[in-house]
């Protein structure tokens, strides 16, 4: 028994909490709300309502990424931070260089 | 402060192998992996999604309200599944057994529901071979509902392992790698939702 209580105390374990799960769901629920009601309502022009989307999704992304996955900067988890920060400029190469590489070579091979 | 001569030095502390600590942190760079395959699903969609060929547009094909609804019942499942990790941590288990099975029920109408969606769009004949935008839309969306089916059949297992073996060391670990599976799933959910729905819905 005493290997469970043991097991129960890792910091793994104890990561995370009621109320930061639950700010991170109601919070969550409210922007996808948001966002969803400014497209249904075509409330914004489209380049605005681009960008308002966009915004919308880095802030529910970010939520999620401290409520839900509880990155942060204690010891017991800072090489998962790190790690996660390591694939940021990968996944940012990945999708811009994509949509770079395309765009100019519509300018470049598409008759105007 | 005295110089204490009974400190060892940190370099030579004797350590104990961290089973539930090398395992979650294994996981995470998997999922991180599993991250940078939706990236370059995502950069495909960036390339196609206005290449209709001729046949439906976005417009046509997606529906933001049932993105909304599956936006809900997703992160519903998500904070029941965080629920019963708190649970876990205070010994519960018939209370973990619970929650994970209200997660497992609520994910299982998210996959439900958007099976329904595939569905409809195929009997419209708006199937994958259609166009480029349809090709990217179906396997960008049918990734993430594998993801999900796979994570209800994970949620049924560890209910099971709870209730016969108990919150032993590897059940632990496994529980904790099912958490960082679900709230990875959720993260990657917010860009179906805004990038395939809401913004294929505004055009």
């Amino acid at each position: 028994m005493s290997q469970t209580e043991n097991t129960l105390d890792h910091v793994e374990v104890q990561l995370g909490s009621v109320a930061a799960y639950t700010v991170g769901y109601v919070l969550s629920i409210l922007l996808s709300g948001l966002a969803f009601g400014l497209v249904y309502t075509h409330a914004l022009p489209r380049p605005v309502m681009f960008g308002a989307l966009c915004g919308i999704a880095f802030a529910l992304i970010l939520l999620q990424m401290f409520l839900f996955l509880g990155l942060n900067l204690n010891p017991g988890h800072r090489w998962k931070t790190a790690a996660t920060v390591f694939t940021l400029p990968i996944l940012i190469l990945m999708i811009v260089l994509t949509i770079w590489m395309f765009y100019t070579l519509q300018l470049r091979v598409m008759p105007h | 402060m005295a110089f204490d001569q009974t400190a060892t030095p940190r370099l030579f502390e004797e350590r104990t192998p961290d089973l539930i600590g090398n395992r979650t942190f294994g996981f995470w760079l998997y999922m991180l992996s599993d991250v940078i395959i939706y990236a370059a699903l995502f950069a495909a969609f960036s390339v196609l999604h206005t290449h209709y060929a001729g046949g439906p547009t976005s417009q046509q094909v997606v529906e933001p309200l049932h993105g909304f609804i599956d936006s809900v019942l997703l992160f519903s499942s998500v904070w029941l599944l965080g629920l019963g990790m708190r649970s876990m941590a205070v010994g519960e288990r018939a209370m973990l057994i619970a929650f994970m099975g209200l997660a497992a029920i609520v994910a299982l109408g998210f996959v439900g529901f958007e099976s329904y969606d595939f569905a409809h769009a195929l009997g419209k004949g708006e199937s994958p071979q259609r166009s480029g935008y349809l090709s990217i839309y179906f396997v960008l969306l049918g990734l993430h509902a594998l993801h999900i089916f796979v994570g209800i059949l994970w949620m049924l297992l560890m209910m099971v392992q709870v209730a016969f073996k108990g919150l032993t060391e590897p059940v632990v670990s496994r529980l904790l790698n099912l958490k960082i599976f679900w709230m990875f799933q959720s993260v990657i959910w917010v860009c179906v939702f805004v990038f395939v729905y809401l913004l294929g819905a505004v055009g």
